[in-house]
């Protein structure tokens, strides 16, 4: 991820979005690293910046990182926790929609990182085909009729 | 033979030991009620998942804007703000 961000900040923006904690050690699934970490879950958002901060120290980020809000909107918006890779194009639509995460992280990180390489190759962004187009906006015209309803 | 009586019923000893545990473990409701918890917990975890799966942005969906602080709170990122001007890579994730 940081390997990627220094190879091709230079042609695309990244952004880490630190959202809530997948395995903090007062979780039902706590992750031990959490526990000798002291990583709780966030009771406010000065903890939230705290923890992403250790995060940023301890791993070493230069990546510029954001911080979801306490009502997790973002995190929301994305259905991104515990973690997940986006990947969005110059038009707004996206290139890359990763699996969730831990298993869906990797590959996506592999398939924005050859997105990427195609964009420094040709100067252009892949295409999406006019089928994935249409399908996703049919997708759009079914959540405004959906929010509609409500 | 004496030496083999008492091989016989330290014999019968172990196994009754070893036993115990076994049989209070697969046999008493608590362990059933546990094991029926855990499944129910990992059942609500997994529609859990599939919900999330089926609302998250998908390939070609425009990406929902949002505008966020950085950790320090000295910039906000605007994601509409990169339209028609750049690639964006947004990497979701926490500590754990």
């Amino acid at each position: 991820m940081e390997q990627m961000y220094k190879e091709y900040r230079d042609i695309a923006e990244f952004r880490l979005v630190y959202i809530r904690e997948a395995h903090a050690a007062d979780s039902n699934w706590p992750m031990r690293m959490a526990k000798e970490k002291n990583i709780t879950e966030h009771k406010d958002y000065e903890q939230r910046c705290a923890t992403a901060e250790m995060l940023i120290d301890d791993e070493s980020l230069t990546i510029p990182t954001l911080i979801d809000n306490m009502q997790n909107e973002v995190n929301d918006l994305y259905g991104a926790h515990p973690d997940r890779i986006f990947l969005v194009r110059g038009d707004g639509r996206l290139a890359v929609a990763g699996a969730r995460g831990p298993w869906g992280f990797e590959p996506a990180l592999q398939e924005a990182g050859e997105w990427l390489a195609e964009f420094r190759k040709t100067g252009e962004e892949p295409p999406l085909s006019d089928e994935v187009i249409a399908e996703a906006d049919r997708r759009a015209a079914e959540r405004e009729k959906a929010a509609r309803k409500k | 033979m004496k030496s083999l009586i008492a091989a016989l019923i330290a014999t019968g000893l172990v196994l009754a030991a070893n036993d115990k545990p076994l049989f209070a473990q697969s046999e008493t409701g608590d362990s059933a009620k546990q094991r029926q918890d855990r499944r129910q917990r990992m059942l609500r975890n997994r529609e859990g998942r599939m919900a999330r799966d089926d609302d998250a942005p998908k390939v070609g969906d425009v990406a929902p804007v949002f505008t966020l602080k950085s950790h320090d709170g000295e910039s906000e990122t605007d994601l509409a703000a990169f339209a028609g001007e750049r690639p964006v890579v947004l990497i979701f994730g926490s500590y754990t």
